[in-house]
């Protein structure tokens, strides 16, 4: 803490407080742990800021979807088949009524069959809070029909639209985003784990084990991912249970991102070896695992966990390739990747615009890890 | 309304087949008024169509760009490279006399994955279907005559025909292709159905004997009578003749198999058998092979763009005298996503696109900008969403339960019909049966509103009746086991996996437990040909009538998912598969049957008994009625019918006679 | 130096075989085979093939050997007389496909890397010089979208833009006016009008990248001491820039253009398809689809050998270049 004696400063007075705020600031800094400092710069930039608090909000939505989603993923509404977002009025007829959504009729227009939906303007379907809904569960462990928010009566409140099954497209984003959030961090995550546990290894023996080492990475990026994924995921037999997909897709993702980890990991081991604390443990006879495990790894924590957080952006990507070739999750459940392989038509693109919405929040999490991993790495830069 | 077939002076050769009358089942054209004819313009279309004969050779005009040719001494006049004049086929025009000119643009997939995509329009086949659809008409063949007891047929080439290499076309050519392509079966494929005749008796087959009886007859002798002969021929065999000249240079028999085998290798062929069945099957992407189709290729197939020109040798004209086709070139452009062939369209550039129902709205409402027309021609299956039973799964249970008619009324009936139509055909699907359409032949009356209620409550009722208790959710095999069905589609299939979400939603909400299993081709055709299916979404049934193709009606070979065990059974005369009893075999017994009738009413009778055995056992249910096949074709084109039949029986685009579409204006149709 | 370079080569041998087993093992894999899938491609044309036909063919095929037998046959084959096998699909030998689609791989690939490199390092130094200014920001944000979105998505996209704002979609590398044509200025003019899109949509990624990385190399340049030094003793900036902050910055960039050429090959496939380009990446897919071994093979096989030549490059020009290697290497020998 402070070096300086409290009663020193009250004899001095006012004039040197500032002084002594200045030199405990700096005190705080030198002694501060590597994490502090790191969150310390991590708050001044503002782009990871904003990341954080973005991805904050994606993945509790995500966790409360069942609750935020007005409808189910198989809520099949054929009277409602492409429709574009619902508007939400708060006046009617001048007066103010709260949020509401009016009747929609709907028509095919004879000549080319679109879906022409008409607001009714007798009918008015208030937004109801804490509605009752569809059943849904949190991760299984209770229950629950109440919902954020629903239309009152026979209305219907698609705030992004619905597909050509009559599903509610903002209720989708929102189930997917369960799936879309969540592989690639759990694919990250193993990713982490092999990568240091295998790059420890072959960085910190060397040798003939870090050679053999060297060479299954080398193999393993040598395939090409593409067809590699689409073998893998063709070898699955087709009828799998939800969270098995699931697994399974992360483990197919994660199957080569690990060799990237590892290489770091390795390299940064040969360069930290030579290293005189190092050298000081291994003469003072500590076991290998213990030096790798207390004094090589949290040396470069801070690069492994900025090499992880810019590694998610690659695997949501990759997710949306792989549903785009047919191998994302099976109906119902869904998936942004799934969604957005749905929209990869002209005609979605050309009339029904509302379904690409997914591909916006595709950008926003991959911008946003993005932006947290620069802002990490800045943070972690001791040049810095 | 109907147009009147080519017919020449005399009456006994080349008239319909005997079956031309199956107008006794109350036959009205297939789609209404086939043609499409637009009411006012009909009559004269008609009036021009009456030529039966060109009657000098002064009539006869060329296109400029052959005639340049003739005048720079490359190609022989036009009177010397067509027909005799009496045996110069007619070709009806549908709308208007056409203009001489035009580069088609035609969208393809690559030769490997749509060798038919420019097959069949192209095709020239020794007897083609009516536009009707009611029966045959001779198309490279002038006519034909057969005995009473249909064991001996005639059939009359045409007087001075030619390959499009200027040999002479003769019966030599039909009887290179018997002797020494089709018998050997040197292409990959068993001697076509068509050419083996029945004992009634025995049910023993017999091949066929084929005999020249001059340059242009050729005799065709069974040893029982074999009803349909030509449409078999029609249907499988397609074409019935190769270039004699061509094939003596390229068949092992006759230079011997190492020459034989060079000339593969330089082909780009590792064996004589994948190369044969590229010279004589998939011949159409050589360009130095004589055809006798309207356009023929400049060059090999493999680039991404391929220019066809018009064969100069095309035994077809106009009434008016022109020879035919009207177009020049086609530009066969490949394309690897429909979404590529859309977007062309839109802008114009591909003349004729054809598309799945679900592009109706992007191309009608970008229609006027395109400049195109959208055309809608019906197909010839029952349903357009429909869910096949395998009548022999493995599982014991389960076959029980597909062989209960309960069982599959329950299915049927706890569907809501209207919802997928609204869903998967833009409404335009009706919510019906599967069944044939009013006005079409062997249409029952009620069959479409057979099981086709929305009724979760009567759904409910037969599975209970069935034994099928709920435990809690989900309803219990008699054995205690939850009962689940798989759905099984193919991965590839268009709006793959959508239908099928649809059937587990409704078959959940009673109480069946069902899986969605898309797999990819491969993996279908194993699961299916070893009848490891339970449910499936893939491919139609139904077709234009029993007798032309009952693959799908008639368990008469593997391959349709419902009977695929039956079908292998019967091929194997009883070796594999499984015997059907019942209903089914009753299908196969009437089938037989009507095989062996000579008389057209008698064999409509069949096909009727047939239908009604369909209609009363629905052993694949269908959801939602057909939906029109798309064609966007170019406001710059004519000819082209507006609605007919879509089916393969028929060629696809073919129906619509290819070779008589014209360019209104052929200047603009540059590239 | 040599002798790191020469063992390097060696072991670079049995990779590339373990990687040719592993990857007709996975191609393989899948239930079925090449003849299930023309059997139903048949069936769905009307033609149907018995059980005997099926298995003629499959013999025909070698397809009834185990796989082990068959990649022995073929590894076999490349070794002694340099053929890769027969392909189902196109009835051809594997070379002759792939012999077709490689010019245009080529060039699409090559102009994806031109594009990335002659737009990402000058936007990555106008970054690092102008940091936080507008136009740094510009950039870093249109670069991250285009790397956010899925190619797929956005090469549908941006051919409904053309489509809408120019008429014309701007599909395949021609247009079809000029095929079989001489090469003339304007058909070259259509090649490149071609190009944007495909371009685009495979380079935005990793210029993205590589922005970024040349950005942040640029900025620890030029903090460091010796450019501070030259500039206090008047060097002019541009030059300060280009001798040495440029130079010592562009050192891993360079190191990774192994990668580079790799990573377009593999990540074109998916673009190729939407943008119907003629290129290997849609040939491989649906030889991989169909298990059509030899082709699906050879193409994984030849990728599988760009990638790790691409890997050896990178590993010799590092350690060439890098100086502390380098110097260390000389101290060492």
């Amino acid at each position: 803490m402070s070096a300086v004696s409290p009663t020193l400063g009250l004899i001095r007075g006012r004039r040197t407080s500032a002084l002594e705020a200045a030199a405990e600031r700096r005190e705080n800094y030198y002694s501060a742990g590597q994490w502090r400092l790191m969150w310390a710069k991590l708050s001044s930039h503002r782009l990871a800021q904003i990341s954080m608090v973005l991805l904050a909000l994606l993945y509790i939505s995500a966790a409360f979807a069942g609750f935020l989603a007005p409808y189910s993923l198989a809520g099949y509404d054929s009277d409602y088949v492409d429709a574009p977002p619902t508007m939400i009025h708060l006046f009617h007829e001048g007066r103010f009524v709260g949020p509401f959504v009016y009747g929609l009729s709907f028509e095919r227009d004879p000549e080319t069959l679109r879906p022409i939906f008409v607001a009714d303007q007798d009918q008015i379907h208030r937004l109801e809070f804490f509605t009752q809904g569809s059943e849904w569960s949190f991760f299984g462990l209770f229950h629950s029909s109440t919902h954020l928010f629903g239309a009152e009566g026979g209305g219907r409140v698609f705030l992004f639209g619905t597909d050509s099954l009559g599903r509610d497209l903002f209720s989708r984003v929102l189930l997917g985003s369960q799936v879309s959030l969540t592989i690639p961090l759990v694919g990250v995550a193993i990713s982490f784990v092999l990568g240091i546990l295998i790059g420890s290894i072959a960085g910190y023996f060397g040798g003939t084990v870090d050679f053999l080492i060297q060479r299954v990475i080398e193999i393993l990026r040598s395939f090409p991912t593409l067809p590699l994924w689409m073998a893998l995921a063709a070898a699955i037999p087709s009828r799998v249970p939800v969270v098995t997909m699931f697994l399974y897709i992360t483990v197919i993702m994660a199957f080569i991102e690990w060799t990237t980890l590892a290489r770091v990991v390795r390299s940064k081991f040969v360069a930290l070896k030579q290293e005189d604390y190092v050298m000081a443990a291994r003469v003072a006879g500590v076991r290998p695992l213990r030096i790798i495990g207390t004094h090589l790894i949290p040396g470069f924590l801070s690069y492994l966990v900025v090499a992880v957080t810019l590694a998610v952006p690659g695997m949501i990507i990759g997710e949306t390739a792989l549903s785009f070739l047919g191998l994302g999750m099976q109906a119902p459940a869904t998936s942004w990747g799934v969604l957005l392989q749905e929209a990869q038509d002209v005609t979605n693109v050309a009339i029904y615009p509302w379904k690409l919405i997914p591909l916006g929040f595709v950008i926003l999490t991959v911008l946003a890890f993005n932006f947290l991993g620069d802002g990490l790495r800045d943070a972690a830069d001791p040049h810095k | 309304m109907a147009i009147s077939s080519p017919t020449h002076g005399t009456a006994d050769i080349r008239r319909r087949t005997a079956l031309g009358a199956l107008g006794g089942m109350g036959l009205i054209a297939l789609a209404g008024c086939a043609d499409g004819s637009e009411g006012a313009g009909s009559e004269e279309v008609a009036a021009l169509n009456e030529v039966e004969e060109i009657t000098s050779a002064d009539s006869l005009v060329e296109s400029p760009m052959l005639a340049e040719r003739v005048e720079a001494g490359e190609l022989p006049p036009v009177a010397e490279r067509m027909p005799a004049l009496e045996d110069i086929m007619i070709e009806p025009v549908h709308e208007q006399i056409g203009t001489h000119g035009g580069t088609w643009n035609f969208p393809t997939r690559s030769a490997q994955e749509g060798p038919w995509d420019i097959g069949k329009p192209t095709e020239e086949a020794l007897f083609r279907f009516t536009v009707e659809g009611d029966g045959v008409e001779p198309n490279v063949a002038k006519g034909f005559e057969v005995d009473d007891d249909l064991t001996e047929y005639t059939i009359h080439l045409r007087k001075g025909m030619k390959w499009s290499d200027g040999h002479d076309f003769t019966s030599a050519d039909v009887m290179m292709w018997w002797e020494h392509i089709m018998r050997p079966e040197i292409f990959g494929r068993s001697v076509y159905d068509a050419f083996w005749s029945t004992d009634p008796s025995t049910g023993e087959r017999a091949m066929a004997e084929f005999s020249a009886v001059d340059d242009h007859t050729v005799q065709v002798a069974f040893q029982h009578p074999r009803p349909m002969f030509l449409e078999r021929v029609a249907i499988d065999a397609k074409w019935m003749f190769a270039p004699a000249h061509w094939m003596e240079e390229i068949l092992d028999e006759f230079i011997g198999e190492e020459a034989a085998l060079e000339i593969a290798k330089e082909r780009g062929f590792e064996d004589l058998a994948g190369w044969y069945e590229s010279a004589c099957y998939y011949y159409w992407f050589w360009s130095d092979r004589p055809m006798l189709r309207a356009w023929i290729p400049t060059e090999d197939a493999g680039a991404e763009q391929v220019t066809w020109e018009r064969n100069p040798y095309y035994f077809k004209t106009d009434p008016a005298g022109h020879q035919l086709p009207y177009i020049d070139q086609l530009s066969l452009e490949t394309y690897q996503d429909p979404s590529h062939v859309e977007l062309q369209v839109l802008e114009g550039h591909f003349d004729i696109g054809q598309f799945e129902f679900g592009s109706f709205t992007l191309l009608q409402e970008n229609a006027e900008q395109g400049g195109y027309q959208v055309r809608q021609w019906e197909p010839a299956g029952w349903y357009s969403n429909g869910v096949q039973f395998n009548m022999e799964p493995p599982d014991e249970t389960l076959r029980e339960l597909f062989h209960d008619a309960r069982f599959r009324e329950a299915l049927s009936v706890a569907v809501d019909r209207e919802a997928l139509s609204e869903q998967l055909t833009l409404g335009l699907g009706a919510p019906q049966q599967s069944s044939i359409a009013e006005g079409r032949p062997f249409h029952q009356e009620d069959w479409a509103q057979r099981w086709a209620s929305y009724d979760v409550d009567r759904a409910d009722e037969l599975l209970d009746e069935l034994g099928l208790t709920r435990d809690g959710d989900w309803r219990l095999r008699p054995d205690g086991e939850a009962l689940r069905l798989v759905i099984t589609q193919q991965s590839d299939a268009p709006q793959a996996g959508q239908f099928e979400e649809l059937l587990k939603h409704h078959f959940e909400a009673v109480g069946i437990q069902t899986d969605v299993e898309l797999v990819d081709r491969g993996r279908f055709g194993d699961l299916n040909d070893s009848g490891q299916l339970q449910l499936t979404t893939s491919g139609v049934i139904g077709g234009i009538h029993p007798i032309f193709r009952p693959d799908t009606v008639v368990p008469l070979r593997a391959g349709t998912p419902w009977h695929t065990q039956y079908g292998t059974w019967y091929a194997a005369e009883g070796a594999q598969g499984v015997e059907p009893t019942g209903d089914i075999m009753e299908l196969i017994t009437l089938y037989r049957e009507m095989s062996a009738q000579t008389d057209s009413a008698a064999i409509d009778d069949y096909a009727e008994q047939i239908i009604q055995l369909h209609e009363k056992n629905l052993w694949a249910l269908g959801y939602t009625g057909p939906v029109p096949t798309l064609f966007s074709v170019s406001n710059n084109m004519a000819n082209v019918p507006a609605e007919t039949t879509f089916a393969d029986e028929f060629r696809d685009l073919g129906h619509g006679r290819p070779a008589q579409f014209t360019f209104i204006d052929p200047e603009v149709e540059t590239a | 130096m040599l002798k790191y370079v020469l063992r390097r080569c060696l072991t670079m041998i049995p990779v590339v075989l373990i990687i040719s087993v592993i990857v007709f093992w996975v191609i393989q894999l899948p239930p079925g085979d090449f003849v299930s899938h023309r059997v139903l491609q048949l069936q769905q044309e009307g033609e149907q093939l018995s059980a005997v036909e099926q298995e003629a063919l499959r013999e025909r095929y070698g397809l009834d050997d185990p796989w082990y037998v068959q990649y022995l046959a073929w590894i076999w084959g490349i070794l002694s007389r340099g053929d890769l096998g027969y392909s189902f699909a196109y009835s051809q030998p594997v070379l002759a496909v792939m012999e077709r689609y490689m010019a245009t791989t080529l060039i699409v690939a090559l102009a994806a890397m031109a594009f990335t490199y002659l737009v990402a390092i000058p936007i990555g130094v106008y970054s690092a010089v102008k940091q936080y200014s507008l136009g740094d920001y510009v950039f870093t944000t249109v670069g991250f979208l285009g790397m956010a979105t899925p190619n797929f998505l956005l090469a549908i996209i941006l051919m409904y833009l053309s489509y809408t704002w120019f008429g014309n979609p701007m599909l395949g590398l021609q247009s079809p006016e000029f095929s079989g044509a001489g090469w003339s200025a304007a058909r070259v003019v259509d090649l490149l009008g071609h190009l944007v899109i495909p371009v685009v949509v495979i380079g935005t990624a990793s210029t993205c990248e590589l922005i970024r990385v040349m950005r942040g190399q640029m900025l620890d340049e030029m903090t460091k001491q010796h450019v501070m030094t030259a500039r206090a003793k008047g060097v002019k900036e541009s030059t300060n820039l280009r001798k040495y902050s440029m130079r010592a910055a562009l050192n891993p960039i360079v190191s990774t253009i192994g990668w580079s050429l790799t990573a377009i090959f593999t990540g074109s496939t998916i673009t190729a398809i939407v943008l119907n380009l003629p290129t290997q990446g849609p040939v491989m897919l649906s030889a991989l689809m169909a298990q059509d071994m030899y082709l699906a093979g050879a193409w994984l096989g030849f990728m599988a050998i760009l990638t790790v030549i691409g890997t050896l490059i990178s590993d010799i020009l590092l350690a060439w270049l890098d100086p502390r290697i380098r110097d260390e290497r000389r101290a060492r020998a």
